[in-house]
């Protein structure tokens, strides 16, 4: 439940720089025909129903187990998986496989594991859950006290019917959509209020916002997406009206801002209250809308159109297009590693010295050493790289000598699985501040050391991006206490 | 609530009633479905509510009314009378008319009618 959790706040993290794109977009496309800017918001529709095949709990996982376990607090988690969340999109390519072992990890770990990011997120899912119950049980409720109120309206004509039990008219029905309408309207005003509801129904508005709706309760906590919904009606509202106008020609203008407003005076605090209903909302800015109204120009329609779909598509269709350059210039580093350069280097041969060079220069190096060079020996097999550093700033920076070795094997590890025929590593750091000069620690990770330690061949992990993803993060949880021999 | 008082609808199938009595209930299931276009269910819930409110009769599947149209819109019109005109009738009239014009026949009618009430 927790990785669901995590992968609905990925998309709900995601749809936000999307919303608020849109939202932007439709700023720009004030003056256009309201219509565009509700096709704006298909790109967040898609954004928010596009499962994990585009984003992967996996990766935000990754990062934020090593997280905890340096003990940030929680309030850095959110952001943080704000930048991390832009990971996995880059890798539209995750197997669906790896991505169900690897949401199965966590589910594993919350009994036996103390680590409190998993309690706050365990807890944050229950709530979330709670909330979606919640808000479902309220709409559902609100449905059931509309339709009963309007089951003895009476019929009119065709799928037209009227009661007295409302006072703003609505469409409701999934297969059968019916115009439902307050009695005692006039026949201007009727004209005016069928026009605007057909629309609605040859839209097909009457599925999109309960849809619209049911996505907004899974992202309830999300109030990016509240806002988003209540823009999005009030552009499905004000793109009707513009249709009516645009029908019956500028003169019905003052007519229909009559009706809309005689139609909001009726609604005297007895609220429809199912997110369901159409109509009311927003009549000031509906009829500023509807009087400011002007055909477009052939010119500002096809600007407008080609702004939307040029959003649409950018943010909804490939992840790759829009969200991909951003996403590089932001986030290169995944834990510390170039990744572009790990790739890059990748090597068959340990005797390929550029290579070696460029894997080494992509890892993260220990804070107070400097590099002094690499020794590659290749003369005779078992092959192995000698990097040499030597610590530049005085104070003794091997003291926590155990933790030091950690990054040292880490590294040794990523290099046995990117640099095909080496077999060992040795890193060797010499500290002239210590007391017995010229020492070297050093610290050695062969081949067979790191398969035992994996229990596979590292250099499975070697393939691409996305597996070398995955070593990383299990050497961040691998111990190496009683590894290799710090000489 | 005054027994007299008809939401839109039941007024709307009250009518029916008053206008085909005494009618089979399976009959006014297909009226009402035509004329108001609802489900059988529908039917059966306003009925069974008139008729516990004793403004109309359902024995033995023939369905009468126990109120009569006329009582009922008199009902309405007094409502509407009190609400709006202060009780008033000449207010009311006046507002009703408007800008109308009566035929002559109209006229006579109204007429006759006052003479009736005032004697």
């Amino acid at each position: 439940m927790t990785s669901l959790f995590l992968t609905i706040l990925n998309m709900s993290i995601t749809a936000s720089y999307v919303a608020l794109a849109v939202m932007i977009a439709r700023f720009l496309l004030k003056r256009a025909p309201k219509i565009f800017s509700y096709i704006l918001w298909s790109a967040v529709a898609v954004r928010l129903l596009i499962p994990v095949s585009f984003t992967s709990s996996f990766s935000l996982l990754g990062l934020v187990l090593p997280q905890s376990k340096a003990g940030t607090g929680f309030m850095e988690f959110v952001p943080q998986s704000m930048g991390m969340q832009k990971n996995p999109m880059v890798d539209a390519g995750i197997s669906g496989i790896s991505r169900f072992i690897n949401s199965a990890l966590p589910a594993a770990v919350p009994a036996s594991s103390a680590n409190p990011m998993q309690i706050v997120l365990w807890i944050a899912s229950i709530i979330w859950i709670t909330g979606i119950v919640v808000l479902l049980s309220y709409s559902v409720l609100s449905y059931v006290r509309v339709r009963a109120r309007i089951r003895t309206a009476t019929l009119v004509r065709d799928r037209l019917f009227e009661t007295d039990r409302i006072t703003t008219p609505f469409v409701c029905g999934f297969l059968k959509p019916r115009i439902y309408i307050p009695t005692g309207l006039s026949e201007q005003e009727l004209s005016c209020v069928i026009l605007h509801e057909e629309t609605h129904i040859r839209r097909r508005d009457y599925w999109i916002k309960p849809l619209a709706f049911v996505i907004l309760t899974v992202h309830w906590f999300n109030p990016l997406l509240w806002l988003s919904y209540a823009l999005m009606s009030k552009d499905m509202e004000m793109s009707c009206d513009e249709s009516v106008v645009r029908e019956m020609g500028d003169r019905i203008k003052g007519s229909y801002s009559t009706t809309l407003l005689s139609l909001a005076v009726r609604r005297s605090g007895l609220a429809t209250g199912s997110p369901l209903a159409f109509g009311e909302g927003n009549i000031k800015a509906r009829i500023k809308n509807i009087l400011a109204y002007r055909r477009p120009s052939p010119w500002m329609a096809a600007g407008s159109m080609l702004v939307s779909a040029a959003l649409v598509l950018g943010c909804s269709a490939n992840p790759k297009s829009l969200a991909h350059p951003p996403q590089l210039s932001s986030q290169p580093l995944y834990s510390g590693y170039d990744m572009e350069k790990l790739m890059k280097n990748k090597t068959l041969y340990v005797g390929n010295h550029i290579k070696v060079g460029g894997l080494i220069g992509g890892m993260p190096r220990p804070n107070g050493l400097e590099g002094r060079g690499i020794e590659l020996q290749t003369k005779a097999q078992p092959y192995g790289v000698t990097v040499y550093y030597v610590a530049n700033d005085g104070t003794a920076v091997l003291k926590d000598g155990a933790s030091s070795g950690e990054a040292f094997y880490r590294n040794s590890i990523l290099m046995l699985s990117l640099i095909d025929n080496v077999n060992w590593i040795t890193y060797s750091i010499t500290d002239p501040a210590d007391p017995d000069d010229g020492s070297a620690y050093t610290f050695t990770l062969t081949r067979e050391q790191a398969e035992k330690m994996l229990g596979e061949d590292v250099r499975s992990y070697g393939k691409d991006q996305t597996n070398l993803r995955q070593l990383i993060d299990r050497l961040e949880r691998l111990n190496f206490k009683e590894t290799g021999s710090a000489v | 609530m005054e027994p007299y008082k008809l939401f839109d609808a039941e007024y709307k199938f009250a009518c029916l009633v008053w206008d085909h009595e005494p009618v089979n209930s399976t009959d006014l299931v297909k009226l009402s479905q035509t004329k108001l276009g609802w489900k059988k269910s529908t039917t059966y819930t306003v009925l069974r509510k008139l008729c516990e409110r004793g403004i109309l009769k359902n024995e033995e599947a023939t369905v009468t009314a126990i109120i009569k149209k006329t009582d009922a819109q008199k009902y309405e019109s007094r409502t509407v009378v009190d609400k709006a005109f202060n009780g008033s009738l000449p207010q009311f009239l006046t507002a009703f008319l408007g800008e109308k014009k009566l035929s002559e026949k109209e006229a006579e009618e109204l007429k006759r009618i006052i003479e009736e009430a005032a004697r």
